[in-house]
């Protein structure tokens, strides 16, 4: 055992980097010497010090602990130097402008940016005006038409809060064409356009009234499909209810990634106050690390060092558990018979 | 002779999560649920159909985004690990629920499909994207495609380059990987405007889908609503969602999913069971997840629930299959009387809410398509090209614009918890155009740099954002993706103006955000 103890220590001593440990030379004194030397030359650097002197006994080599400790930290994966490149989202663009969309037949969405060279420029033009004036949203109705500003069917303005950078616009019409001016508006009824959207369309909200009917064959553009019937045009017949007696779908329509929002759910309505208990037991135990070991007949897994645990759960009444193991050879068995019993009483 | 048809379709979509720097990602588990508990199932219910001689018809969007995740094989390994855990903790729980055998049962059921499903994924060398491969190429399967990466089309198009790389792109996915053109396209979230036509012609689309009031309120009036395809002015065919299947499936009132004897989604072993014991089937981080096992039936509305039986809901779901075919016959009948053509109704519906929410939804499809092809002659399943094929004369008519979101307007995508949104997207690609014109034939760095760029628009754009910033579920990570996707667009726009290209970060980036490899950012010219 000494010997042992001696050996590694030695085989520790030595791979500590620039140390002679002669264990061929006799004298005691030499030996000590040369063990204990350059360790302390070793342990100048301050922190060294410390761990030694506070978790090692002397003669202990440091090393080991001291990589177990900085073990403990879980290393970042190497990509997280480039995280702070994920901040360059930026929040707006130095450009005035405004973009229109349509939302749904009677609501559009505007979003725009005004910078403060374009403020500059209307305080320029407005003068004294600016002051007293106020940003809106000029809403143009410009259907079947070449908008130049001027030509709008209707228009209408919507004064705008400072700092705003959108709005949902609500139109009175569905199935026309808009377009919305940002600018600032002049008691004086003086105007400065800020910026002109994009024209939009809104769709329709309810069944067509128009009935004309043109069919289209599709022999030319759909070259995979060989049949040809001649193009026909057919006269209306019957009443266009029959087909579709609902318009449009059921509005629990569900859409998007399903995998988040799922369309069956029952409301859970939580009572007042709510306690949820179980029993589970654990069956372990430990035996020949190549044995077979069986519950109720089943067999279990058994851990590299021959120790097993396995749990159920536990339901009130009577349990029997046969537990028994079977050495490799099979010369060997032992069983053990358990008995298990839960009752649960309720008190309300 | 059959009197009408019907078109399935299957909407199979989730955006792209992929976090090589985690190596445990809670969003990254809705892959994996969809591969086990959707994508799977469902591969499985065709496997069978077509071993048994069933003839069946079946339409579904794979979308780019999903493709791309199936075939990446850092996820592919991730899912493997996935499954095998699932067959691990089924193990132990076949143990844990020896006294109580109505649980048993439903473990052993859990371990019993886990264990068939890890070997499929295996045969399949972990790319299921083959898999559905085969039943297209066998005609059973008509695949089509999607956005790029989902993105809502009629929001984007101030800006119609942008609308029309995502078609392109997403074509040109498809082709790559089910190595042929797709004749049809599932817009993002049903997202018609008008106009968008002339782009999916431009990229060889035959054909799109729009909802019930897309048709119903089109110029002119179709004469026959939704039950026949219309022409759009340039030739593209549009079908129509049909109302009332979709409603015995979807409602969640009337809706077959929320059957009593069905099992209960929201009861999971990951949320009920000892912490220190579901430990290693949880999130890494200790968050409690859902695992995937589930042992109690809906019972009723109330919290009290009741063990699962998958006996008894297998009957169940017999049962609602005969139930909707036998409203799909009266329905053909009636509409046939007055067409001069076959009727076709279109029942579209999200490929999730099969198998991963309806636990018993793929197979209820079995046993309705053997139903269909077995027991009645009224009506048959149909592809839409079929259908093209058949009645190439159409009614000439310009759809309206409409989404299948709440109100089947754009409201769901647009309203005041995302509209900041499109702003910066709007931006973004007025800036990515601006730069493809600059370099219209950019080499080496620069040209990646503008391939990843065209990337990071892409996966900023999908609709999930917006969609999850609605309904407020994992709001922060939707918020965290777009700004992280919007911000690496900045950074390569600004390095790319700075004549300076940063290229270990590029390194890694192109391999974080690794989307459709393939790409190439002249689609924005």
């Amino acid at each position: 055992m000494v010997k042992k103890n001696s050996e590694s220590k030695n085989k520790k001593v030595k791979a500590l980097p620039a140390k002679k440990v002669n264990a061929g030379k006799p004298s005691k004194k030499t030996v000590k010497k040369a063990a204990s030397r350059p360790v302390r030359k070793k342990a100048k650097t301050p922190a060294l010090k410390k761990i030694l002197k506070k978790t090692l006994l002397p003669g202990v080599p440091a090393e080991i602990p001291v990589l177990e400790r900085k073990e403990e930290k879980k290393p970042l994966h190497p990509s997280h130097i480039y995280d702070k490149y994920d901040t360059m989202f930026q929040d707006s663009y130095g450009e005035t402008g405004i973009v229109l969309l349509p939302r749904d037949p009677y609501w559009l969405f505007a979003y725009w940016e005004v910078t403060p060279a374009s403020i500059e420029q209307a305080k320029k033009v407005l003068g004294n005006d600016f002051n007293s004036s106020k940003t809106i949203l000029r809403v143009y109705e410009i259907t079947n038409i070449i908008f130049n500003g001027r030509n709008a069917h209707s228009s209408f303005d919507i004064i705008l809060e400072n700092l705003l950078r959108s709005w949902y616009i609500n139109v009175p019409l569905s199935e026309k064409n808009w377009i919305v001016d940002i600018g600032i508006l002049a008691p004086s009824g003086k105007y400065f356009l800020l910026s002109r959207s994009n024209a939009v369309a809104t769709p329709a909200d309810s069944i067509s009234n128009t009935d004309y009917e043109e069919w289209m064959d599709s022999a030319e553009s759909w070259k995979m499909y060989t049949t040809r019937a001649g193009a026909n045009s057919k006269n209306r017949a019957g009443t266009c209810g029959i087909y579709g007696a609902e318009d449009r779908a059921f509005e629990a329509s569900s859409a998007g990634v399903s995998s988040l929002a799922g369309p069956v759910r029952f409301e859970n309505k939580a009572s007042a106050f709510w306690l949820k208990a179980g029993t589970e037991i654990i069956v372990y135990g430990a035996t020949e690390p190549d044995a077979r070991v069986t519950i109720n007949g089943n067999p279990v897994r058994l851990n590299a060092d021959g120790s097993f645990s396995t749990r159920f759960a536990l339901t009130d009444g009577l349990h029997l558990l046969d537990i028994s193991g079977r050495s490799a050879s099979g010369n060997y068995k032992k069983t053990f018979k358990l008995r298990v019993t839960q009752e649960t009483y309720k008190e309300e | 002779m059959p009197k009408g048809y019907l078109a399935l379709v299957l909407h199979a979509h989730l955006p792209y999560i992929r976090h090589p720097e985690h190596e445990d990602f809670l969003e990254e588990d809705w892959f994996f649920e969809a591969i086990f508990e959707t994508y799977i199932p469902l591969l499985l219910v065709y496997e069978r159909l077509v071993e048994d001689g069933v003839d069946f018809r079946i339409t579904m969007s794979l979308t780019p985004p999903l493709i791309n995740m199936l075939a990446d094989p850092l996820l592919q390994d991730r899912a493997l690990k996935h499954i095998e855990k699932l067959i691990q903790l089924s193990e132990k729980e076949m143990r844990r629920t020896e006294f109580e055998q109505h649980f048993n049962n439903v473990a052993k059921m859990y371990n019993w499909k886990f264990n068939e499903y890890r070997a499929y994924f295996l045969k399949y060398n972990k790319n299921i994207v083959n898999w559905f491969k085969k039943f297209s190429d066998l005609g059973k399967l008509e695949i089509i495609t999607c956005g790029a990466t989902h993105g809502y089309l009629p929001l984007m198009r101030v800006n119609e380059k942008a609308v029309h790389a995502q078609i392109k792109v997403a074509v040109s996915c498809h082709k790559k990987h089910l190595g042929k053109q797709p004749n049809g396209i599932w817009l993002p979230e049903c997202a018609y405007y008008p106009g968008v036509e002339n782009i999916l012609k431009e990229n060889g689309i035959k054909f799109f889908f729009v909802d019930s009031h897309g048709l119903n309120y089109a110029k002119p009036r179709p004469r026959y609503g939704v039950f026949a395809p219309v022409f759009t002015r340039n030739g593209t065919a549009a079908f129509a969602r049909d109302i009332e299947s979709s409603k015995q499936v979807w409602s969640a009132k009337e809706g077959y999913p929320g059957d009593f004897y069905y099992r209960e989604f929201y009861r999971d072993v990951g949320f009920d069971l000892d912490y220190e014991y579901i430990k290693p089937f949880i999130n890494a981080d200790g968050l409690r997840t859902f695992t995937g096992m589930k042992y109690y039936r809906i019972t009723g509305s109330s919290d009290y629930k009741e063990a699962y039986d998958p006996l008894i809901a297998g009957h169940k779901a017999a049962e609602h299959a005969g139930n909707f075919l036998f409203n799909r016959e009266k329905q053909v009948e009636h509409l046939a009387k007055g067409m001069d053509r076959k009727p076709i109704i279109v029942a579209p519906y999200d490929a999730e809410l099969y198998g991963h929410w309806w636990y018993e939804g793929p197979q209820f499809l079995d046993f309705f398509l053997r139903k269909v092809f077995f027991d009645q002659d009224v009506f048959k399943t149909i592809t839409p090209s079929e259908y093209l094929k058949e009645y190439p004369t159409n009614q000439v008519c310009a759809p309206c614009e409409s989404s299948w979101g709440y109100k089947g307007t754009h409201e769901v995508w647009l309203e005041g918890s995302n509209d900041w949104l499109y702003r910066h997207l709007h931006k973004a690609a007025d800036r990515m155009c601006g730069l493809a014109e600059r370099f219209p034939n950019a080499h080496g760095t620069l040209r990646r740099a503008l391939n990843q760029m065209a990337r990071e628009l892409l996966l900023a754009q999908a609709s999930d954002w917006a969609f999850i910033m609605k309904t407020k579920t994992n709001v922060g990570y939707a918020i965290n993706e777009t700004k992280d996707h919007l911000s690496r667009f900045t950074k390569l726009y600004e390095d790319i103006n700075n004549n300076c290209i940063d290229l270990p970060w590029l390194n890694w980036i192109e391999y974080k955000d690794n989307i459709f490899p393939e790409i190439d950012y002249r689609a924005y010219l």
